[in-house]
């Protein structure tokens, strides 16, 4: 039977990756997909701290479809921005854009 | 004493923090999809090392299958220019993949005991508890990717 700290240790650092991804990357679509890596790590986490916990726990499976939900949702938007970037040709690079800037 | 299980977790752990790195350290898009997509790998068999089959099986079948080869069509149709694997290497590996699935579900899905369900099990209550506004917040969120698909196909509509 996997100790369940390594998987904790695994899932962050799968996070800490992905944090220093989003900190330096300044590419639209890897920003991206290194939160969707975040997400993934989520859900190691929660699987193994419903596996510590013996009891039936129906919260953790509720809590994981939401987690899958908002990263299928967010590949979905992540394709309609790339197509709609693409088409304007905007530069993918977050630093250039505009729109939000103050 | 390691055991079968820890060296598979310890080799599964370094496929996905090094797909993880190729993810941000890659140059084409493509190459950071397939980075993702075998960490998604990575995870589902992390879930069924710890047991989960279930949550294995929707983690491969939702993101691997689904999203990922969505994802993967949407940019490389925009980079159609180049290929990447040819189409014989590509019909192998899908058909040594779906013996390996067959396979699988033979051997591990099929022969688990009604009470080995884990997760599954405690999923129908959740539902009629007030984890539905969990639900609701899901929807919603669907909802906004619909939309989202509407804008790009009326978008698309005129520009061409």
């Amino acid at each position: 039977m996997i100790v369940l700290a390594y998987v904790f240790a695994l899932a962050v650092a799968l996070i800490g990756v992905a944090m220093a991804g989003l900190a330096t990357d300044r590419h639209f679509i890897v920003i991206m997909l290194g939160i969707e890596l975040i997400l993934l790590a989520s859900t190691i986490a929660l699987v193994a701290f419903f596996e510590s916990n013996n009891a039936v726990n129906p919260g953790a499976m509720v809590l994981l479809i939401s987690i899958w939900a908002v990263a299928a949702v967010e590949i979905i938007t992540l394709i309609t921005f790339y197509v709609y970037m693409k088409f304007r040709r905007i530069d993918f690079d977050v630093s250039k854009l505009s729109k939000m800037r103050w | 004493m390691l055991g079968v299980y820890d060296i598979a977790f310890a080799a599964v752990s370094v496929l996905m923090i090094v797909s993880s790195l190729f993810i941000f350290f890659s140059r084409r898009l493509v190459h950071a999809i397939l980075a993702l997509t075998t960490a998604f790998i990575g995870s589902a068999l992390v879930f069924l090392l710890l047991g989960q089959v279930f949550v294995a099986m929707l983690q491969l079948l939702i993101f691997v299958g689904g999203l990922s080869t969505y994802l993967m069509v949407a940019i490389a149709y925009e980079e159609k220019q180049r290929r990447y694997v040819s189409y014989r290497t590509f019909f192998v590996v899908a058909i040594v993949l779906v013996f390996c699935l067959y396979a699988f579900t033979y051997r591990v899905v099929g022969q688990e005991s009604p009470n080995g369900y884990g997760m599954v099990s405690a999923f129908g209550p959740a539902l009629q508890g007030y984890y539905f506004i969990l639900f609701a917040v899901v929807v919603l969120l669907f909802a906004a990717a619909v939309g989202s698909v509407l804008f790009l196909k009326k978008f698309t509509k005129v520009v061409t």
